[in-house]
């Protein structure tokens, strides 16, 4: 029976590789670009994706939201500003963090990274607690997202400095296929590719470090994890309080104590190790064991 | 008994006027500005 359940949950959490890698081409459709060196400039561009997707990426069919974000706050451009943060509103009140985990094509590179890390033996330990993990993404959002970019460099800060899901996405390659570019390469460059190799090394010790510590989407999206249609809910009759959704969560959350935290990336690995299938990922309910019949 | 709306509704209803609103004022033509030009902040040589 527990083989049975082990396999039931690879199978599950198969799928979910499957919808990211989906999504991710689905983000990336123009793969001619990596040959050509040239980034695709139709008019879907102006379209925000639901993930932290460069738009710099010779694949890439629509904007990153949150580097529309930050041109918004560096070119102080309230309509711009409004364009991607509605965008960020919306996507974040329908599907919360379940974007980070199940679409966002960065967040699907750190987890095939994990994979094979554990496919290798590696066991994979959470760097830092939740609390400590949540200030740093909150001063990453606040620095490099809104302050930098608004009153001091007039540049979206986070994409210069930080972004690994840049320099992987459009760096590297752009870099790969374009010499004029080459010339241009100075220290930045090699502060941001240690970045993006110390997010891969982190990956393959830890599960998705830079989601944990970093990403300032996901941390607004985490927000809006307590409202999102798309929830994770436990019934409170047919949980028994084992607290083996606690150990099986990679990211520190209790879900029978906290549901909605925002460091919740609505992975599934709770409700698939529930022995009492208590824990469910769907459309959020108002009261689920009254809904289900389970209470009278 | 009043309707009591779900949590979720509020926000995206917000979410959706307010990136209508952007729309409507211009704010994708910035967007796809910055996106059909090689970023070189994000390439790391900006």
């Amino acid at each position: 029976m527990g083989r049975r359940n082990r396999q039931a949950r690879r199978n599950r959490q198969g799928k979910r590789l499957v919808v990211q890698a989906a999504a991710a081409l689905a983000m990336n459709p123009m793969l001619q670009g990596f040959v050509a060196g040239r980034i695709w400039q139709g008019s879907a561009k102006a379209a925000c994706v639901p993930g932290l997707n460069c738009y710099s990426c010779p694949a890439a069919v629509g904007s990153c939201p949150l580097g529309a974000l930050q041109n918004g706050f560096a070119t102080r451009s309230l309509p711009m500003l409004a364009y991607a943060g509605g965008f960020i509103l919306l996507a974040g009140s329908l599907l919360g963090r379940f974007l980070c985990g199940w679409l966002c094509p960065f967040g699907w590179a750190q987890d095939l990274l994990g994979k094979a890390g554990s496919a290798c033996g590696i066991r994979q330990a959470p760097f830092l607690g939740v609390r400590t993990a949540r200030l740093l993404r909150h001063g990453f959002l606040l620095a490099f997202v809104v302050v930098l970019p608004l009153f001091f460099l007039s540049s979206p800060a986070f994409c210069q400095f930080i972004c690994p899901a840049g320099t992987l996405q459009a760096g590297v390659p752009l870099l790969l296929l374009n010499p004029e570019l080459r010339r241009l390469v100075g220290v930045l460059f090699y502060v941001k590719l240690s970045i993006l190799l110390l997010v891969a090394a982190g990956s393959v010790l830890s599960i998705r470090p830079f989601c944990r510590l970093a990403c300032p989407l996901g941390t607004l999206l985490g927000f809006l994890n307590r409202v999102s249609l798309i929830a994770l809910q436990v019934d409170p009759v047919r949980c028994t309080h084992c607290g083996i959704c606690a150990k099986a969560c990679p990211h520190g959350v209790d879900p029978v104590a906290d549901p909605d935290s925002d460091a919740c990336i609505r992975c599934r690995l709770c409700a698939d190790a529930c022995p009492t299938a208590a824990i469910r990922l769907g459309i959020r309910r108002q009261d689920p064991a009254m809904e289900k019949g389970t209470v009278p | 008994m009043k309707k009591k709306w779900p949590p979720w509704v509020l926000p995206a209803a917000a979410g959706f006027g307010i990136l209508l609103a952007g729309a409507l004022a211009g704010g994708w033509t910035g967007v796809l500005q910055k996106a059909i030009f090689i970023c070189l902040e994000c390439i790391g040589i900006g």
